[in-house]
């Protein structure tokens, strides 16, 4: 041990060095990661407010304009709206699914590095 | 204190007048030239002065504007190949110009006495129609009546389709409304907002002495909206952009 003196110092210091900053820049990576996530995971949820409500909007003007043409009043109205909020629900559903997806992708593509540096 | 001060009026609405610039009026069709157009147009030159003159040396190693130019460009190129796919790069001039458009407007808009454009639901609203006949208009050409199977998904029972077309022909129509009124409305409320903030700071420093702390809070509350509106603007152009190439992909692959 002591033969091998300040070189193997040195050596380790430049080692410990060189991990420090992999490890530095895997958290800034993960950080950077997970700011892009957060942005689009905000560009996602300020979609589905308006999405819902219009759903109902459109479902309704459809209805009325079915009653204005056929007579039907407040029927097509109160059914087209009640589709509409089907229609609103279902669109949720979709992005919910959609973004699920993303996330199982997301959770399996950072879990391979981290079980790399685990190992090392 | 307060005569001091000419009377504050506060009209947050007052800036999304539209006003004539130039009066135009061709065969019974008013086409005045206002200063929405002239806002519009200013945002298209200097989308195309700013990439023309970034690319103007096309450098193997590229300077600082070239590599923004470089990083707009890879950044809308990803946003399509993610939404619709390698076949969807095929619309990639089209949602490029459309997410520039929509970026210069709306950072433009938050440049002081400058008019947002987007603010206005009759140009997102345009834009919006324009997206929605382009992907009508391809799919039909595409896929023929087979584009009409997006109302239809496969694989449901008989009996559920006469519930399921109907929700999905309105969430169909639903879309070119979401595009344009999420984008109008989040321009609107937010330069309101700043608007209100700003105002109220002026006013409450008019109100007298003691209302100044109050006024800092306002004026502070006014600066972290400013920051918000610009990550808004950005954000919403990003979201109308990435939606087209989400319809643009409906309209490529309907039976998904």
């Amino acid at each position: 041990m002591s033969s091998e003196g300040p070189d193997d110092l040195g050596e380790r210091i430049a080692k410990a060095k060189a991990a420090h900053e992999a490890r530095e820049a895997e958290k800034w990576r993960k950080a950077d990661q997970a700011d892009e996530a957060n942005i689009s995971a905000g560009a996602y949820a300020l979609r589905f407010g308006i999405e819902f409500a219009v759903s109902i909007l459109v479902g309704g003007f459809f209805g009325w304009l079915i009653d204005y043409f056929a007579g039907t009043k407040p029927w097509g109205l109160l059914i087209g709206g009640c589709f509409g909020i089907a229609a609103g629900i279902r669109a949720i559903m979709r992005a919910y699914r959609e973004l699920n997806a993303q996330a199982l992708k997301l959770t399996q593509g950072q879990s391979a590095p981290t079980d790399g540096t685990e190992d090392e | 204190m307060t005569f001091l001060l000419p009377s504050v009026e506060i009209d947050p609405i007052h800036q999304f007048k539209v006003t004539k610039w130039l009066d135009l009026n061709i065969g019974g069709v008013d086409l005045s030239f206002t200063n929405a157009s002239g806002f519009m147009l200013l945002g298209v030159v200097l989308a195309i002065a700013f990439f023309g003159y970034a690319a103007q040396k096309g450098l193997l190693v590229p300077s600082r504007l070239q590599s923004m130019a470089e990083i707009g460009y890879g950044f809308v190129a990803d946003m399509v190949r993610s939404a619709a796919g390698e076949e969807g790069l095929k619309f990639f001039p089209f949602v490029f110009t459309l997410f520039f458009f929509l970026f210069f407007a709306n950072m433009m808009g938050m440049v002081p006495y400058a008019f947002t454009t987007t603010s206005h639901v009759i140009v997102t609203g345009a834009l919006a129609l324009l997206v929605i006949s382009i992907v009508i208009g391809y799919g039909f050409y595409k896929n023929g009546l087979k584009f009409l199977k997006l109302f239809a998904p496969s694989g449901a029972p008989f009996l559920i389709y006469f519930l399921l077309v109907p929700i999905e022909v309105i969430s169909f129509f639903a879309r070119p409304l979401t595009l344009s009124l999420r984008l109008f409305a989040n321009m609107l409320a937010g330069h309101i907002m700043l608007k209100l903030f700003a105002g109220f700071a002026v006013t409450l420093i008019g109100a007298g002495i003691v209302y100044i702390p109050v006024a800092i809070l306002a004026f502070s509350m006014g600066v972290a909206l400013n920051a918000l509106e610009f990550l808004v603007a950005g954000l919403q152009a990003y979201v109308f952009a990435i939606l087209t190439c989400v319809y643009l992909n409906d309209a490529m692959h309907p039976s998904h």
